[in-house]
């Protein structure tokens, strides 16, 4: 439509000292992993419009807090940033969503359960639909969950996991060996 | 070997997600050659990784929450001086054009300027039977007819091409002092542009709710845009109006 592209930078402030905000930082550091904010909203909230809220503060917050970007992982950076922004949005607008459990800590130590003797065939696992997955993400404790969410839909590793989650590798490891467990046993349950 | 241990569980999973060093993969891949049962379940935990990823391909962030986050990328650097983003639903109303200044704020801690003037004189437009003194869509003639009544002819280009046909023009009094707004419109909506001299006051203005403001500094001349379209629409305009106005000057 244009015939060519305008520079957006914008005029620079000269009237007043101090540390401006970086947009280039904030373009090398939050707008590539918009897509996995967004991505790890959507399961936390459950809902696209949701989602979307809670992304833009996160993004505002972000903004805010650039400077205290440790220069590791961005992507587990942000992550983290929704994931107090979703917690916090959650429990002024969605109240009864909140569900704490009060024995994760006895659920975590016992680590990944040996599977049950009924525990499906993976031909079986694999004709789980997407309502079924959905349904048995959604209903797992919600530190499983985003660790799980972490790791097969952001794609991020343990170390990753562990930095915007502020547990160690370990207990990340074992959420995500409980959360996978769990899932598995709830489709045996569901299709057998 | 009968029973899978914890350990090996743990290892199971660590290969699965890639994390696993040489030696460890080494010492996998022999534990599941002699263990059946951690065989099995690796089958599983496989199958289900497969489910999850082909049932839940990777949903992109909405394109307009792209926009909308980038655009407040863009003028957050005068924002945040001020610390105006200590409220997280602050709005913020104006965006950089290229190379021109931007000027936004918000709705507190400032002086009525001539946005406040521009939005209340688009909004009053809408309101009467006419939003044009003048009604063309010939640039042509929009141009001498400013030039006859108030002696000031803002450049008026054609962007009738990028989905901005002109309407027409209309005299608004900005701060005391008659000021040539050309309107144009885009889909349902008009987009009031108001051409005020270079040496006027660049107070930020806040839009109320539904409007939005796009300043920006061009030849001779400061722009404010206003308009109840939405503000990536807006913005599409001022870039096109920017481009239009800047290939038709001729260079010094």
């Amino acid at each position: 439509m244009l015939t060519r592209d305008v520079s957006l930078r914008p005029h620079a402030n000269d009237d007043e000292p101090g540390r401006p905000f970086d947009e280039r930082m904030f373009n090398a550091v939050v707008t590539p992993h918009l897509d996995d904010a967004y991505r790890f909203a959507r399961w936390l909230t459950g809902n696209a419009a949701d989602a979307e809220d809670v992304v833009q503060e996160s993004c505002l917050r972000a903004m805010k807090g650039l400077t205290n970007f440790n220069g590791h992982s961005a992507k587990a950076w942000l992550v983290a940033i929704v994931r107090n922004t979703a917690f916090t949005w959650m429990a002024r607008n969605r109240p009864k969503a909140l569900v704490l459990t009060d024995d994760l800590e006895s659920a975590e130590r016992s680590c990944a359960d040996a599977p049950r003797a009924e525990s499906p065939e993976a031909e079986l696992i694999a004709k789980a639909d997407a309502a079924l997955l959905q349904k048995a993400i959604a209903e797992l404790p919600a530190t499983f969950r985003e660790a799980l969410v972490m790791r097969e839909f952001n794609d991020m590793s343990y170390r990753e996991i562990a930095e915007a989650t502020g547990a160690p590798v370990g207990t990340v490891m074992s959420r995500l060996a409980r959360a996978r467990a769990l899932l598995i046993e709830r489709i045996g349950k569901e299709l057998s | 070997m009968s029973e899978t241990s914890n350990d090996q569980r743990l290892m199971m999973h660590a290969a699965l997600d890639g994390e696993l060093d040489a030696a460890g993969e080494i010492a996998f891949e022999r534990a599941l050659a002699d263990d059946p049962t951690l065989a099995k379940e690796f089958q599983r935990q496989q199958a289900l990784r497969r489910a999850l990823r082909e049932k839940f391909a990777g949903e992109a962030a909405p394109a307009a929450l792209r926009a909308r986050i980038e655009a407040r990328a863009r003028p957050a650097r005068a924002l945040s001086r001020r610390d105006a983003f200590s409220m997280a639903a602050s709005l913020v109303l104006g965006v950089g054009i290229g190379g021109g200044a931007m000027f936004l704020g918000l709705g507190e801690r400032r002086a009525p300027g001539p946005g406040d003037a521009l939005v209340a004189s688009h909004r009053r437009a809408l309101l009467a039977a006419n939003p044009v003194d003048i009604a063309s869509n010939d640039r042509h003639n929009v141009r001498p007819w400013f030039d006859a009544h108030i002696a000031v002819s803002p450049p008026t280009p054609d962007l009738a091409a990028q989905g901005f046909p002109l309407v027409g023009g209309r005299i608004d009094v900005i701060q005391g002092a008659p000021a040539p707004t050309l309107v144009y419109r885009y889909n349902g909506h008009y987009i009031s542009v108001t051409a005020l001299p270079a040496a006027s006051a660049a107070t930020p203005a806040a839009a109320p709710a539904g409007y939005h403001i796009v300043a920006w500094r061009g030849e001779g001349f400061n722009y404010w845009a206003i308009s109840d379209a939405d503000q990536p629409q807006l913005e599409d305009f001022a870039r096109a109006f920017k481009v239009a106005v800047d290939s038709s000057t001729p260079p010094r």
